[in-house]
């Protein structure tokens, strides 16, 4: 079944070709993009059990030995997250088609986002770090065009930053890459770790700390986080939800990687300083905030922190906790952004100040919002609460106190600027005129993908025993640096 | 206003540029079709030759890329789902992805020829490379041509306003043509 792990990549970009050959005819886009990416989700979920029944899958491009080949590589964690992102990405696509706005409209949507899907899908099973990196450049240059579709000031000002940004990041990872190669005559992943082990303890801290830089910048860390809340929220809605489902935790899972493969045995004090100053900045920004898609933005910052915080404490059971964490995280982030779209398409405008008593207008879409805004607070029995157990527990196991105390005042925190987007949004006297037909009811398509996507977090609490059995799987695949070279180079 | 007038154009540069692109059209083939097993590439040959393009661009201003008359866009995905297609073909016979499959000929004369399905890879990739690069010289001329007609805008607003220093200050104007 191997073959099916290229199928994940070059699917989703013989798309975006056709959709520029289509260029002219945006119905034939819209089919191309939505044929592709049901099909990529539908690989993503062919591997995701062939993986988890057979153990890794490795697909050498060329067919040449795979200590000489491209590297495709898919172990439990990369098919887990290729899974759940290409189902995010198809969830956001019908939401996009649902919300018939100018964006979508825009002859480049569909081949970046398709392009974007390819990205998405090469960086999570890519096996070597220089094709991560090349992953990681295909879907930052289609998030550059998804980021300024409709070419407004507010678009191209943000869009600066942002590509300003990520291309320092760039410059640093790939200098990092070369680096490493220089170091151990390698990129292969299944290659590194028995060779960086060997390296002088100064050059692997220095390796392990450019890496870190260039995926902390991409996953918004602590103190490289300030281009998030700033270019988030200036995207269209459909764009948002899928950068703010994904994209960072794309980072975050280069982070998983590069941590627990390459570099084992770090000391990683800083690291978890770094989680906790992520986590309280992150809420402190958001309770701030009065626009929503701002506290939502400054929430993905606060809520990585969570994550890197499983990282730094390290072990098994840290990193499935941060897994299961992730896996949670990204459909309960898209479904709030995609709540935040409904409600912008429908009032014009998602400003606290303007908007008043949506729960009295549509109960539905309050239920909508709230029960992702608990979980992501972390309320009893929402998902949230046993992504945050998870990682707490594991906390108080190893001793650290001080970040399991900062993780729960967070928590709290959280919930704190959650009710901030409540009784601004959704409690009191509707303004304006009451129509009676329903939020919902008025877009059937946008409206059914959020449900959708909301049932999603949902029953990943109610199947949270068997989920979180499969995170621990993971977890120790991705901590036997032996059994993935075993895998890769036999 | 956009340069078609041809006055501010160096001959010297215009003919240069006439004897040197059949060159940079040959040698960018050749660097694609070399990129089999030596230095060179799809890549490399497409940069080549879409040095061609600005080269032409630079020399005889936007007529140079609209006479083409092809639509960057249609290259950049016919180039992409061909390297997409023969990437994805060798894995319907049970081999790899971006599997290469070599043919060798006995044509009279020459001697061995050897043909391999990568150079269609590479083939697309060249096509790609040119595509983006002439859509990025498509953009730069609408802009330009786009400045141009705000600045004849703004002329035309003036002169109906009455001013004096209306009349073809070349200060004002310069920013379509010089190039």
């Amino acid at each position: 079944m191997t073959e099916l792990l290229p199928l994940a990549i070059v699917i989703p970009l013989g798309g975006a070709a056709a959709a520029l050959l289509a260029i002219r005819v945006r119905s034939v886009q819209r089919i191309i993009t939505i044929a592709c990416t049901v099909t990529t989700a539908l690989i993503a979920v062919a591997i995701l059990l062939d993986v988890d029944s057979n153990g890794t899958q490795v697909a050498s491009m060329g067919g040449w030995p795979p200590r000489i080949a491209i590297n495709l590589v898919a172990d439990r964690l990369s098919a887990l997250m290729l899974t759940i992102g290409a189902t995010m990405l198809l969830a956001v696509l019908l939401f996009a088609v649902g919300q018939r706005a100018d964006d979508e409209r825009s002859r480049w949507y569909h081949p970046a986002y398709l392009a974007l899907s390819a990205g998405v899908s090469g960086a999570f099973l890519a096996g070597d770090l220089f094709n991560l990196f090349v992953f990681f450049e295909v879907l930052l240059m289609s998030s550059y065009v998804l980021l300024t579709l409709e070419g407004s000031d507010s678009q191209i000002r943000s869009g600066t930053t942002y590509v300003v940004l990520n291309v320092v990041e760039s410059l640093v990872l790939v200098t990092g890459v070369a680096l490493v190669f220089a170091a151990t005559g390698t990129l292969n992943m299944a290659e590194l770790p028995e060779r960086l082990a060997a390296l002088p303890d100064g050059v692997r801290i220095g390796l392990n700390l450019l890496l870190l830089i260039a995926f902390g910048l991409k996953a918004a860390v602590f103190p490289l986080f300030s281009w998030l809340p700033d270019s988030y929220p200036a995207a269209p809605s459909p764009v948002s939800a899928v950068f703010a489902g994904l994209l960072t935790k794309i980072g975050v899972y280069a982070i998983i990687r590069t941590q627990t493969l390459l570099f084992p045995e770090t000391n990683r004090t800083l690291l978890l300083v770094i989680a906790g100053l992520t986590m309280v900045i992150g809420v402190f920004g958001a309770i701030a905030q009065n626009a929503m898609k701002r506290i939502l933005s400054f929430h993905i910052v606060s809520q990585i922190g969570y994550m890197i915080m499983g990282v730094a404490l390290g072990g098994t059971a840290a990193i499935a906790a941060v897994i299961f964490y992730m896996i949670h995280h990204i459909p309960v982030k898209t479904s709030l952004f995609l709540v935040e779209g409904i409600i912008e398409r429908d009032t014009g405008s998602s400003t606290l100040d303007r908007l008043s008593g949506l729960a009295r207008r549509s109960g539905p879409l309050a239920a909508l919002f709230l029960l992702p805004a608990l979980s992501l607070a972390g309320i009893p029995p929402l998902s949230g609460f046993i992504g945050k157990l998870g990682v707490v527990t594991v906390g108080l196991d190893q001793g650290s106190w001080w970040i399991v105390a900062t993780a729960l005042a967070v928590s709290i925190l959280t919930l704190v600027s959650m009710l901030k987007i409540w009784t601004g949004a959704f409690w009191g006297e509707p303004a304006g005129p009451d129509h009676d037909s329903g939020v919902l009811r008025n877009h059937p398509l946008m409206s059914s993908v959020t449900i959708a996507v909301v049932a999603l977090t949902v029953a990943i609490a109610v199947f949270a025993g068997p989920l979180y059995r499969f995170a621990e799987r993971a977890a120790a695949d991705v901590t036997t640096p032996a059994a993935y070279e075993g895998a890769v180079v036999p | 206003m956009s340069g078609t007038d041809g006055t501010r154009r160096s001959m010297i540069l215009a003919e240069t540029v006439n004897g040197l692109t059949p060159v940079l059209l040959a040698f960018s083939i050749f660097l694609t079709f070399r990129g089999h097993n030596a230095p060179g590439g799809g890549f490399a040959g497409g940069l080549v030759m879409a040095a061609a393009v600005i080269l032409r661009y630079l020399a005889s201003g936007p007529e140079a890329v609209r006479s083409l008359r092809i639509d960057p866009i249609v290259l950049i995905g016919a180039g992409l789902a061909l390297a997409a297609l023969v990437g994805t073909w060798p894995l319907l016979d049970g081999g790899e992805f971006l599997e290469s499959s070599i043919w060798k000929f006995h044509p009279p004369l020459i001697g061995e020829m050897k043909l391999v399905s990568s150079s269609l890879f590479d083939i697309g990739v060249h096509v790609l490379v040119v595509g983006v690069v002439m859509a990025v010289l498509v953009a730069f001329v609408e802009a330009d041509d786009e400045v141009a007609r705000a600045n004849a805008a703004r002329e035309e607003l003036r002169s109906n306003a009455g001013h004096d220093d209306a009349s073809g200050d070349p200060g004002t104007t310069t920013s379509g043509g010089e190039r």
